[in-house]
């Protein structure tokens, strides 16, 4: 992400830097402001000890006897758990999508603002119209007066 | 860059153009600069408007010279201050899972960012004055004959601006405290709530009377009219309202004087005989706060005062036998009537609506007792007063 302003980096991005998952350019960028800041070169320094423990960790196979005594057990738990995800899909996807939503709006403010302007007055104009809606709607001086009093 | 507290002007503005085209990326630089006084400007700045008859309490003129001017500011600091603390107090709360010393966030990292998201209000705010201040006088009336267009736009605009000011605020919160998005929606919805009271206590000082649109129609300003309709065309049984600032404080200190615009109500003391239409939740709300307004609320000049002799003769007034002088009352709101002169009892006062054709209609409702008199309205030209009324509304008589 390139930067107009020099400041320090998150611990979040120097992560990813250290797991070389950014951009190339924000990959030089960080590894140039790193070789003149001490503060982000010793938070970097520290979660390279921290990866290099991980990856040093060694686990062990299950050996065939563990795997066939509980062969029957994990098979029964897995189809419950798949048959509960079915169930929970409609749900999970809406807050799936909602969530992706929610990010893109956060990035994307001003594209978001038309296009709900937009969503609302078009379902708005066509509600109104279609249900005739149009002599109990409030007089455009009341809803002026709504809206400002909300502001 | 250095981490002085510094913000050159040049900065603020490039602020402003980065949090409304990217803010995720803008706000962190804001957090980390931590200077105060871009986003205070822009925490009082829209406050300040909606504060800015506060000049026009108690004083009929400025005691000091610019006092119009630097009133408003300190009601603004303090609402501003107290919203953005009640978010504060939520979302710390909510951080340290209940416990306000368990948090992190910071008041003062707050106020550095918390300005900015406020720019959507802003802009709503001067784009509303440019359209009311440059845009033809006949698009104006348009705004008002195409009620169902323009309606829609306002319901998709109002919900727009809202989630887009939400979005600033999530950003804004995320660069203080380190939570969940819903948290912060949370505390930025629930901190305002919270202070809702001493906020709310301000308007028992100066706030809004809904009168009808036809009584202030001889003083707002001509711009102003263009926007609003004073006919019964929108909705039939209703008469449009308009908000008129009142200071509801300046009759306890002192007894209403010649010339006042003042706020009083039509019928005695008891259950409102007005049948009109009261609903909708802010109105309610209001209601609730002030119970003494009944809906029944008028606007009229004092023109008699207890004691006085009053004679109304061919549409002037004479008081104690000296015609009255009314440079404020424009030729096409004058009207021809004449009454039996009297004398106003010892608590009495004769008012008379703004627009002198209304005065056949109501003759034996022109003296109100000082009982039924509980506000006056604030007509002060500054600091925005000259953009609401006419300029003949602040013509006062010599002397």
């Amino acid at each position: 992400m390139p930067r107009s302003e020099t400041r320090h980096y998150s611990e979040e991005e120097l992560l990813m830097h250290l797991l070389q998952e950014e951009t190339p350019e924000a990959g030089e960028n960080i590894a140039g402001h790193v070789r003149e800041c001490g503060e982000c070169n010793a938070v970097l320094r520290e979660y390279e000890l921290v990866v290099a423990r991980i990856l040093r960790w060694g686990l062990c196979d299950l050996s065939a006897e563990v795997w066939d005594a509980d062969r029957v057990r994990l098979l029964e738990q897995f189809r419950r758990d798949q048959s509960w995800l079915e169930r929970r899909g409609v749900l999970r996807t809406l807050m799936r999508g909602f969530e992706s939503t929610w990010s893109y709006a956060l990035e994307n403010p001003l594209p978001t603002l038309g296009y709900i302007v937009v969503a609302f007055a078009f379902a708005s104009e066509r509600t109104i119209t279609f249900l005739k809606l149009d002599r109990v709607v409030p007089a455009t001086s009341e809803v002026i007066e709504i809206i400002r009093q909300f502001f | 860059m250095e981490n002085t507290g510094r913000l050159s002007a040049r900065e603020f503005l490039e602020d402003i153009r980065l949090v409304v085209t990217s803010p995720a990326s803008r706000f962190p630089v804001i957090q980390e600069r931590r200077a105060l006084w871009g986003s205070l400007l822009l925490l009082i700045g829209p406050e300040y408007f909606a504060f800015a008859w506060w000049g026009g309490i108690f004083f009929d003129h400025d005691p000091v010279p610019g006092y119009s001017f630097i009133i408003p500011i300190l009601p603004a600091a303090v609402v501003a201050l107290l919203k953005v603390f009640g978010v504060h107090l939520v979302a710390r709360l909510l951080e340290g899972r209940g416990r306000y010393t368990r948090g992190t966030g910071r008041f003062r990292s707050l106020l550095v960012v918390f300005g900015y998201a406020g720019i959507p209000q802003i802009m709503v705010i001067v784009l509303g004055l440019l359209l009311i201040a440059l845009i033809p006088a006949s698009l104006g009336s348009a705004f008002l004959n195409l009620r169902v267009i323009v309606i829609s736009l306002m319901v998709g605009l109002s919900i727009g601006i809202f989630i887009w000011h939400l979005i600033l605020m999530v950003l804004a919160l995320r660069t203080v405290y380190p939570m969940r998005d819903y948290k912060s929606v949370i505390a930025i919805i629930g901190g305002p709530l919270l202070v809702a009271v001493p906020t709310m206590s301000l308007m028992l000082i100066a706030g809004d009377a809904s009168v009808d649109l036809a009584q202030v129609k001889p003083i707002l300003s001509e711009r102003l009219l263009h926007f609003m309709s004073a006919e019964e065309t929108e909705q039939p049984g209703t008469k449009p309202k308009f908000p008129l600032h009142v200071d509801w404080i300046v009759y306890r200190f002192k007894q209403p004087q010649r010339f006042d615009l003042v706020i009083y109500r039509r019928t005695p003391a008891g259950p409102s005989q007005n049948k009109e239409r009261r609903s909708g939740l802010m109105i309610g709300l209001r209601t609730l706060w002030m119970p003494h307004l009944k809906g029944d609320e008028a606007v009229g000049r004092i023109l008699g005062l207890p004691g006085d002799r009053i004679e109304l003769i061919g549409g002037g007034v004479s008081i104690n036998g000296r015609p009255l002088q009314e440079p404020y009352l424009l030729p096409e709101y004058q009207a021809s009537f004449s009454y039996e002169p009297g004398v106003l009892g010892a608590s009495d006062y004769l008012i008379l609506p703004e627009d002198r054709h209304m005065v056949a209609a109501m003759a034996d409702r022109l003296v109100v007792p000082r009982a039924r008199i509980f506000g006056r309205a604030i007509v002060r030209k500054w600091p925005v007063g000259w953009f609401w009324f006419r300029s003949s509304a602040f013509a006062m008589p010599a002397g």
